[in-house]
């Protein structure tokens, strides 16, 4: 099974019927379901075969390659044994139906199996000679068309460049011609890589993972290889009710007379909100999550702020680190869910994140405070030494929930990096984009439902708590970040 | 016709009467020129020679058009500008989904930035200048930023470069890079 680009679950299925002693019938079919279960049954393929000694014994059926078509549909290659011979299909799915097209022609004949997207909406498979045993990394479109074959390979990363990184390490470029050679190892969704050993410690960079190559630009169709293709910016496709900035200030100001509870025979915890912003207004949804944070550290025992300190400004930023008594909150699960779930430091940040553009190809990490133009506005490398960890407790960690806040870009530091760094202290935070939900569990947002155009309905963000920022990814962890 | 014209008269005099004198043309203030500019911009203006001149005019050095790349994004939105002494401190603020490479017409993510992600663009500063007529006006201080395209103009620009070329890698790249941005929208 996978889930495409479109947020639909598709799921390969084979039968064959038994009837009568003349001939055996077998048929292909993809189901299509969407998030709240309904579902369409696409007929893909129907074959016949003369039966044998054991007319209704159990077939062997062959691989289904199933990949995403962008966020179109799928693609699906198979092969079926026919008049003594294998035969090798494609088909191209849109909507509820799917169209036969020619099977790309590997050598001997083999199977092609897709397994990346490239950048240009091309795929790359692998296959097998069925002959010799020979293995082939080949590329072809989605006509089925064979662009290159590359022996001996198998394909890893697809790249921006419209090229594809090999197992081997060895890069190609949208020819298949070798362009270099990477030393190649896992990548996770920060884009580092790690070796095999898998401590932090054995982190490599730079990385090269290439998220905006395609939907499905790596084995699996994204970091954690789980069959899933993944949208991107997902908070922004939700509608909220927006809120004025200056009297969301004006309210947060009021409330934060009784900021941090005097009782603090447990840790201390800070709970701070960006602004909404205006072209991309968040509504209320940062102090709503902040809100939601607040009552389980509360039920858990915990100290923290029952209304967030409003964070504008660098200066507000760092003032609030110094001016809320000691921290000392290191980071607790909330749920069950464990670190795959909500999660509260010593100082939480809910807000928007990105990249400040600098001109010339230059972009810096940033969290972006305040929907005001001006450096001050954002904090990011040139004015992250204003914060200091003078009420910060040895122990006291830092979780950033903020779009990409976790990322690191090429040798670029994330701004989650770059807070550890001055403050001394783990700073937690996701590589990926975030959206807002009532349920905590990371994972990609699907849509709730299809416009008569079939543009996707995204899911309308609640007024009301609980409200979580979930990474968009499946199972996607928040990512520690140690000073150095 | 006169109908008309009268009525224009006694458009003009109302007009008058309301505001004790004539009506002067009212300077567009800073964030005016800035949005004219970003509106300027998303529509594909620095593409075009004429569009071009619109977006000169609201530069104080505008340099010359820069036609590496296209950075394709959503509408996007301007920040608040901030005074800063005689200027005015101005920026936008959009999703980035990738660049156009010129004239190649080839779409891939910007720089490693992975696709959707928020850019803020935001050191660009208006300055008062004595414009042609002898009146303050305000200007951007250049030079132009690179071309910043919503998706559709960068569709509508594609498919113009592609029903003109003879150059066949040029058309391929355009059906792929027309493919990513209906994608995209």
């Amino acid at each position: 099974m996978i889930i495409a680009g479109d947020g639909y679950a598709y799921v390969p299925y084979q039968y064959a019927v038994c009837d009568d002693f003349i001939s055996q019938d077998f048929h292909l079919g993809l189901l299509r379901v969407d998030s709240g279960g309904a579902y369409n049954n696409i007929s893909v393929f129907d074959w016949s075969l003369p039966v044998g000694i054991n007319p209704c014994e159990i077939p062997q059926f062959s691989e289904i390659g199933l990949i995403t078509n962008a966020d179109q549909g799928t693609v699906l290659t198979w092969e079926t044994w026919e008049n003594g011979s294998n035969q090798e299909y494609m088909a191209v799915t849109t909507g509820a139906s799917a169209s036969l097209v020619s099977a790309p022609q590997a050598p001997g004949g083999g199977q092609v199996v897709p397994v990346l997207q490239a950048q240009d909406g091309s795929f790359v498979g692998t296959a097998q000679d069925p002959n010799t045993g020979n293995n082939y990394m080949v590329a072809f479109d989605a006509s089925g068309n064979v662009r290159w074959i590359v022996p001996n390979e198998t394909p890893q990363i697809a790249t921006a460049d419209g090229g594809v990184i090999g197992q081997s390490g060895i890069t190609y470029d949208q020819n298949g011609n070798a362009t270099g050679q990477i030393g190649l190892s896992t990548q996770t969704w920060t884009g580092n890589m790690y070796q095999e050993a898998g401590s932090l410690e054995a982190m490599a960079v730079p990385s090269v993972f290439e998220a905006g190559a395609s939907f499905w630009p790596t084995v699996g169709g994204n970091p954690s290889g789980n069959g899933t293709a993944f949208i991107q910016c997902p908070c922004l496709l939700q509608s909220t009710d927006t809120a004025d900035p200056d009297q969301l200030e004006s309210a947060l100001r009021d409330g934060q007379a009784a900021l941090m509870p005097q009782d603090q025979q447990g840790p201390t915890y800070l709970l701070l909100v960006g602004q909404p912003g205006i072209e991309y207004n968040a509504g209320q949804s940062f102090v709503l999550a902040a809100e939601t944070a607040s009552a389980a550290l509360t039920q858990s025992g915990a100290s923290s702020n029952s209304v967030p300190v409003l964070v504008s400004t660098v200066s507000d930023f760092a003032a609030a680190l110094t001016g809320n008594g000691f921290i000392t909150g290191g980071v607790t699960p909330l749920t069950t869910l464990g670190m795959n779930g909500p999660i509260a430091g010593g100082v939480t940040f809910f807000g928007h994140g990105g990249w400040l553009d600098l001109g010339g190809g230059v972009y810096d990490s940033a969290l972006f405070l305040s929907p005001t133009r001006g450096s001050v506005y954002n904090l990011w490398i040139q004015n992250v030494g204003q914060l200091s960890n003078a009420n910060l407790g040895t122990n006291a960690t830092i979780v950033l929930y903020a779009c990409n806040a976790g990322k690191n870009r090429n040798a670029g530091d994330s701004i989650a990096q770059l807070v550890a760094n001055q403050l001394r202290r783990t700073v937690w935070a996701y590589p990926v984009d975030m959206w807002y939900s009532a349920d905590p569990t990371p994972r990609i947002m699907l849509p709730v439902g299809r416009n008569a155009d079939g543009t996707p309905i995204w899911p309308k963000v609640k007024s009301t708590t609980p409200l979580y920022m979930v990474p968009n990814a499946n199972g996607v962890k928040a990512i520690p970040f140690y000073p150095h | 016709m006169h109908g008309a014209f009268a009525l224009r008269i006694v458009t003009a005099v109302g007009l008058m009467a309301a505001t004790g004198g004539p009506a002067l043309p009212q300077v567009p203030s800073a964030e005016d020129v800035f949005a004219r500019f970003c509106e300027l911009d998303s529509q594909g203006g620095q593409l075009t020679s004429d569009g071009w001149q619109k977006i000169a005019a609201l530069f104080v050095n505008p340099g010359t058009p820069r036609h590496d790349r296209i950075i394709v994004t959503d509408r996007g939105g301007q920040l608040r500008p901030a005074p800063e002494g005689g200027k005015v401190g101005v920026g936008r603020e959009h999703l980035q989904y990738g660049q156009i490479d010129l004239p190649q017409i080839r779409f891939s993510a910007v720089d490693g930035l992975p696709p959707g992600a928020k850019i803020r663009e935001a050191f660009m500063y208006v300055v008062k200048v004595t414009g042609p007529g002898g009146g303050q006006e305000w200007r951007i201080e250049g030079p132009v930023p690179e071309p910043h395209l919503t998706v559709d103009a960068a569709i509508r620009y594609v498919n113009e470069i592609r029903a003109n070329t003879k150059d066949a890698t040029i058309r391929k790249n355009a059906d792929r890079t027309l493919a990513a941005l209906k994608h995209i929208r």
